[in-house]
């Protein structure tokens, strides 16, 4: 017979592992989690705990927590069911515990109310201290959750009855500092009733003693803890219950843990929206932010269970992702300002239109997709309509314009094109009295210099041609750059009408800009605008700018066609 | 780590072989429990690990999500079904070094490993769980021999295998003749040293240490 392990009756490898179990080894394997630093918390047996209990008579053991075990027994002489809790012997440890103990106990035994586990006796067997209490037929909140049987409805008939419970306890003073599902007892008739009120100060009250971190340890789940319970365990007040009450009741609702940056319950399951703000609130980190009293929790419970609300949809009270939405609704808006005032001011800047008309259309965009995102809050939707309708609105208009100039252009075609001939003869010959004039005078640049009144730029076709003095810029066009004046110059500028494919140009002002330094060696810029209607004539001065030696000027190409 | 995947380097070659070596007894199970005699059985295995060892069959690791036990035997059964007739005609020669093994201790525990009906299959997982235990184990002995402790070993070993909070302290006080609190401490420091051991070994056979816990249970389901 091969031999067989006793405790999984798995087959032994013969001759291997030393008699070991390999399915038992191996089950013990993946055991991780942290070590215990303290040690666990072993439920003496039924026959032990009768006999440390001559008085009663033990029925059962009914469950175990980190915060002891509870049995449940009959008072013979009273008959009554009473449920027995034995705590950790470890708990009796530090100094003073039994006078702290008689006292918590004591101020326990007052609790009075009926959703509220009575406790009828305390005291020491052996050296695990006990309480004797009221026996709840029932199941526990979580018991009830594993059963899939609550529903959303049932969490707004549990919820007021324990925030009921608490603010009795409160109100003398008692804070629980451990509620969660396993506390939260249902009886048969559907009544709360709340346990283990107190105990967690009983077993934990120095903070940092040995007991202290052994339950903690055991207490498992800090879940359902107020996060100053975590970290100043020394501050913690009535206010911590209301958080463990609101995480309970996150639970119950979604059938999740609030953890991290959790969704409100109406984003999850179908319950009134106004529910969200009653979670929302008892779950505030700070305890300032919360409720500030149990009965109010109950209160607001109560009143939206009384006045029809609408379910499902959520609006207002959806913290982050609202505060997100209204941040962009703000960006909308501020891009659309940055655009509307944005553009005028760089127009005044003289900055070039092809970078002015860049930044409008892009803060435009911009407020327009920031609106959308943003599209539930009110400002963002006005934002994108409004973007929209500009939109639409200079679309509309640019249509229309561009029908009625080529109406217009085609009729002025006719004209322009004499009148154009006409100029261009004029260039012509000007530049021919210049060409002469120049041949004449200053045969050399270095002649030009010598005359500080005129230097001249090699006449092109087109391009620019100085005359006493002046420099005209004829029927002009592409500058090889920026135009060198020397000092007593003066420069006229025309545009000549512009042409493309037989129509007038409208694009009617052209830009001079005039770079000079000024006597502290700084550079300043100034911009001219030329008119189209201007007309070019000979000798005719449009513009008559004061320049002075080694200003540049630049004409912007585009500006100027031929 | 099965940084042995990466044949590159002869610290791979050297790492591959130690595994092979380690792991050859469930290879062999498994084929005789396909029904091959016990000289077949070593020529197959033998050949199958000369020809293993000399391709480069851990490229293909990765198609096993990188866990050597099932890529072992998914090689193995390749090898018998499709490689059988040409390793078989070369098997002596190719120039190929024959693994060391020790077949007769292989067939004495094959032998005397418990008649079951197991199929060949979940025969070769439990053969592997074995071994790598039989690893542990044997690390962890050598360990506590070490520091002088080897008595107290063979006390406490027992209790690897029951959970954190049945371990019978008291028991194990008795048995070391000491107070609870030390035999705690000690079992304590048992327990999770062999849990460190058991990753260290499972993380041998996996390219990828996250796996260890399925692999775990992987193991641990061959025993139900």
């Amino acid at each position: 017979m091969p031999d067989k392990c006793p405790k999984c009756s798995a087959v032994l490898p013969s001759g291997a592992l030393e008699g070991l179990c390999p399915a038992c080894l191996l089950r013990q394997g993946p055991e991780t989690g942290p070590p215990p630093d303290g040690v666990p918390f072993q439920p003496p047996a039924v026959e032990e705990v009768a006999r440390l209990f001559p008085q009663l008579e033990i029925l059962g053991f009914i469950g175990k927590g980190g915060m002891g075990a509870v049995y449940k027994a009959r008072q013979p002489a009273l008959d009554r069911l009473v449920a027995l809790k034995i705590l950790p012997p470890q708990a009796a440890g530090g100094p003073a515990f039994a006078e702290r103990f008689t006292r918590e106990a004591r101020a326990l035994a007052r609790l009075n109310h009926p959703n509220i586990v009575a406790v009828h006796e305390f005291g020491q067997a052996g050296d695990s201290p006990f309480f004797i209490m009221e026996y709840v037929d029932g199941l526990t909140l979580r018991q009830l959750e594993q059963a899939g049987r609550l529903s959303p409805g049932g969490a707004l008939q549990i919820v007021p009855q324990i925030c009921e419970a608490l603010q009795s306890a409160h109100d003398q003073g008692i804070v629980h500092r451990d509620i969660k599902p396993e506390n939260i007892l249902i009886d048969k008739k559907g009544r709360v009733k709340i346990a283990d009120f107190g105990i967690a100060k009983i077993i934990g009250g120095d903070a940092g003693s040995p007991a202290m971190t052994a339950t903690r340890h055991a207490l498992g789940t800090p879940h359902y803890m107020a996060p100053e319970q975590v970290e100043q365990p020394q501050t913690v007040d009535h206010r911590a219950d209301i958080y463990s009450v609101g995480v309970v009741f996150y639970e119950m609702l979604t059938g999740q843990l609030p953890l991290g940056r959790f969704a409100p319950p109406s984003r999850k399951v179908e319950i009134d929206v106004r529910l969200d703000e009653v979670v929302l609130r008892a779950l505030e980190r700070e305890p300032e932010l919360r409720y500030q009293q149990a009965g109010e929790v109950k209160t607001q419970i109560d009143t939206i269970s009384s006045t029809p609300g609408q379910a499902g949809k959520s609006a207002k009270a959806v913290p982050e992702l609202s505060s997100d939405r209204r941040v962009f609704a703000r960006q909308a808006l501020w891009s659309l300002v940055v655009g509307v005032l944005g553009c005028p001011f760089l127009n005044a800047l003289h900055a070039s239109e092809d970078a002015t008309m860049t930044f409008g259309a892009f803060c435009l965009v911009l407020g327009l997709v920031f609106g959308i995102v943003s599209w539930r809050e009110r400002l963002g939707r006005i934002v994108a309509i409004t973007v929209m309708a500009l939109g639409t609105v200079s679309l509309v208009l640019g249509l229309i314009f561009s029908l009625i100039f080529y109406e217009l252009r085609f009729r002025a075609g006719e004209e322009t094109r004499n009148r154009e001939n006409e100029a261009r003869m004029q260039i012509l010959e000007h530049q021919q009295a210049n060409r002469m004039a120049l041949r004449g005078s200053h045969g050399t640049p270095e002649a030009g210099a010598s005359h500080p009144a005129v230097r001249a730029i090699p006449p092109q076709q087109g391009t620019n041609v100085a005359n006493h003095g002046r420099v005209y810029l004829v029927g002009a066009v592409r500058t090889p750059g920026p135009i060198e004046l020397l000092a007593d110059e003066k420069l006229t500028v025309a545009k000549a009408i512009v042409r493309a494919g037989g129509f007038t140009d409208f694009a009617d002002r052209s830009r001079v800009r005039l770079t000079r330094k000024d006597a502290d060696g700084k550079t300043n810029m100034e911009t001219f605008i030329v008119n189209v209607g201007d007309v070019f004539e000979k000798g005719k001065v449009e513009l008559d700018l004061d320049i002075r030696a080694d200003d540049l000027i630049s004409i912007p190409e585009r500006l100027i066609r031929f | 780590m099965l940084a042995a995947g990466n044949r590159s380097t002869p610290d791979a070659d050297v790492a591959l072989e130690e595994l092979c070596r380690t792991y050859w007894y469930p290879l062999y199970a498994y084929i005789r429990r396909q029904g091959h005699s016990r000289e077949d059985a070593e020529d197959l295995a033998q050949s199958f690990f000369a020809r293993f060892l000399q391709k480069n069959y851990l490229e293909k690791l990765r198609s096993e999500h990188g866990r050597f036990r099932a890529f072992l035997l998914a090689s193995l059964k390749h090898f018998l079904a499709n490689e059988w007739d040409r390793a078989h005609r070369q098997k002596r020669g190719g120039g190929v070094l024959p693994l060391s093994l020790d077949w007769q201790t292989a067939d004495t525990r094959y032998q005397i490993d418990p008649p079951d009906n197991l199929t060949p299959d979940k025969l070769y997982d439990r053969a592997w769980a074995v071994t790598l235990l039989e690893r542990v184990i044997t690390r962890l002995r050598d360990e506590n021999s070490a520091s002088g402790n080897a008595a107290l070993f063979d006390q406490l070993k027992p209790f690897l295998m029951v959970g954190r909070s049945d371990v019978p302290y008291a028991e194990a006080a008795a048995r070391m003749a000491t107070t609870e609190g030390a035999a705690r401490v000690a079992v304590h420091r048992l327990r999770r040293r062999y849990r460190e051991l058991l990753r260290e070994e499972i993380c041998q056979t996996l390219s990828d240490p996250a796996q260890a816990e399925e692999e775990m249970r992987a193991l641990f389901g061959a025993f139900a």
